[in-house]
């Protein structure tokens, strides 16, 4: 193996799983290797079995609400991509306490990866050079550690999703460098052999009807006032129901969305708080939000990812992806999960259903992902 | 550091161009501007005339560039 291996294993047992894995990555050599796993399993035996076996490889993972690749999906279970020389020339990673000071923890992850490259981050060339990030994902500080991996490297996109946990926010795992961490976001920066490309997908388009944010409590992630107008009254108005109908498909169906360039980068309401809106991403006083209308999410997700596999405008060795659990959801509600899963099969990948995706910022109820 | 004589730039606007002046119009804009978009609510491409005027804002935007090692003074750092 020079390129990539993806292995996905059914067994909730984490030594079994392990095994499995370990089984079916006999004779790679990886230079990296990205393992998603259920919340339930013992993330630290498995990463460090994983690095037993692969010495010399940069070893993370993270707990999700549901994990997959190419061979198979589920939720519980292994999934795992090693990624060759063929793929990646050099790597180093690093685990960020972002428990306290997320600035701090973010820099000091950034200062060891710079010492184990002996390349200062900030002057990377982002033809050459990307970031993935597992982040930390049940504690709502996803935009902070964005705005620092923004402040560690301006000019070098991370992408990333927010670890899961069957999505009851109730605490994630990640894990890099050996160690398991409940307050930690993994960093891999790596140099690419080749061309790659990221995708950040959403089937929600722009309507014409905006509206501006007027009033937050960002963090806590509440909208208070949209327009000057109490934001449940005013949301539930342009939706046409009463405030007190509003319920998690309303939401769903209708994330509301920044614009930038044309398009759209989602933020979506999760339930009514008093006369506000807590949303799964923070907004900012004064930002312009457009109401959004969804499209197909297997036939949008297909197009998305056969242009930008054409960007590439050569073999595709494959995918890493963080898929919305909300889009998951959509994709069961509407009988499509096969369907989704078929799709992103057009090329090997491997991938969770994350509590929140990162390109940039923390965006909603998108596929983010890296593709190579 | 600033100096009084060059204080940078006092506007919205005067920053859009100066920094459209150091990075291109290219990706490297386009970078920058996303994460502004996210992080204050200002795209540097469509900047309306209330955005301008708020000194506020501005201030935090150039708070956020120098965070970022990005000088409005003296090239990127």
């Amino acid at each position: 193996m020079s390129g990539i291996k993806t292995v996905h294993s059914a067994h909730t047992q984490s030594a079994d799983a392990l095994r499995e894995v370990v089984l079916a990555l006999d004779g790679t050599a990886p230079r990296a290797v990205v393992f998603f796993a259920g919340l339930a399993q013992d993330g630290a035996l498995i990463g460090r079995g994983l690095q037993e076996r692969f010495p010399k490889a940069s070893v993370l993972g993270c707990s999700t609400n549901g994990e997959f690749c190419e061979r198979g999906h589920g939720k519980g279970g292994l999934v795992v991509m090693a990624l060759g020389d063929e793929v990646i020339a050099r790597c180093a990673l690093a685990m960020a306490d972002v428990s306290d000071d997320i600035e701090k923890g973010v820099q000091s992850a950034a200062r060891r990866i710079e010492a184990r490259l002996g390349e200062s981050l900030r002057v990377l060339d982002a033809e050459r050079w990307t970031g993935v990030a597992l982040l930390e994902g049940a504690r709502g500080r996803e935009e902070a550690i964005n705005v620092a991996l923004g402040n560690m490297a301006p000019f070098l996109p991370v992408v990333g999703g927010s670890a899961g946990d069957n999505l009851s926010f109730s605490g994630t795992w990640t894990f890099a460098d050996g160690m398991l961490s409940r307050d930690g976001t993994a960093i891999l920066i790596a140099e690419m052999q080749g061309p790659f490309r990221f995708i950040k997908a959403c089937n929600f388009t722009p309507t014409e009807r905006s509206v501006t944010v007027t009033r937050t409590i960002p963090e806590r992630r509440l909208i208070v006032e949209l327009d000057g107008k109490p934001a449940a009254e005013f949301y539930a108005q342009a939706l046409g129901v009463d405030t007190h109908e509003l319920s998690f498909p309303h939401f769903l169906q209708n994330p509301l969305g920044l614009l930038i360039d044309g398009e759209a980068w989602l933020r979506s309401g999760v339930r009514v708080e008093g006369e506000a809106l807590f949303f799964a991403c923070s907004v900012v006083e004064g930002a312009r939000l457009h109401f959004m209308q969804a499209t197909d999410l297997v036939e949008d997700t297909r197009g998305k990812l056969a242009r930008t596999m054409a960007e590439l405008a050569g073999p595709v060795h494959g995918g890493l992806f963080f898929n919305c659990a909300y889009r998951m959801l959509e994709a069961q509600i509407k009988g499509q999960e096969v369907a989704y899963h078929r799709v992103l099969s057009m090329l090997p990948h491997a991938g969770m259903q994350s509590n929140g995706e990162s390109y940039l910022g923390h965006i909603n109820q998108t596929l983010t992902g890296l593709i190579f | 550091m600033e100096s009084a004589a060059h204080p940078g730039p006092l506007s919205l606007m005067q920053l859009a161009a100066t920094l459209r002046q150091r990075l291109g119009h290219g990706s490297l804009f386009q970078l920058l501007n996303t994460r502004l978009v996210i992080q204050h609510g200002v795209n540097l491409k469509d900047i309306s005339p209330d955005q301008d005027r708020d000194p506020a804002l501005l201030a935090r935007v150039r708070s956020t560039l120098s965070r970022m090692g990005i000088a409005l003074e003296g090239g990127r750092s």
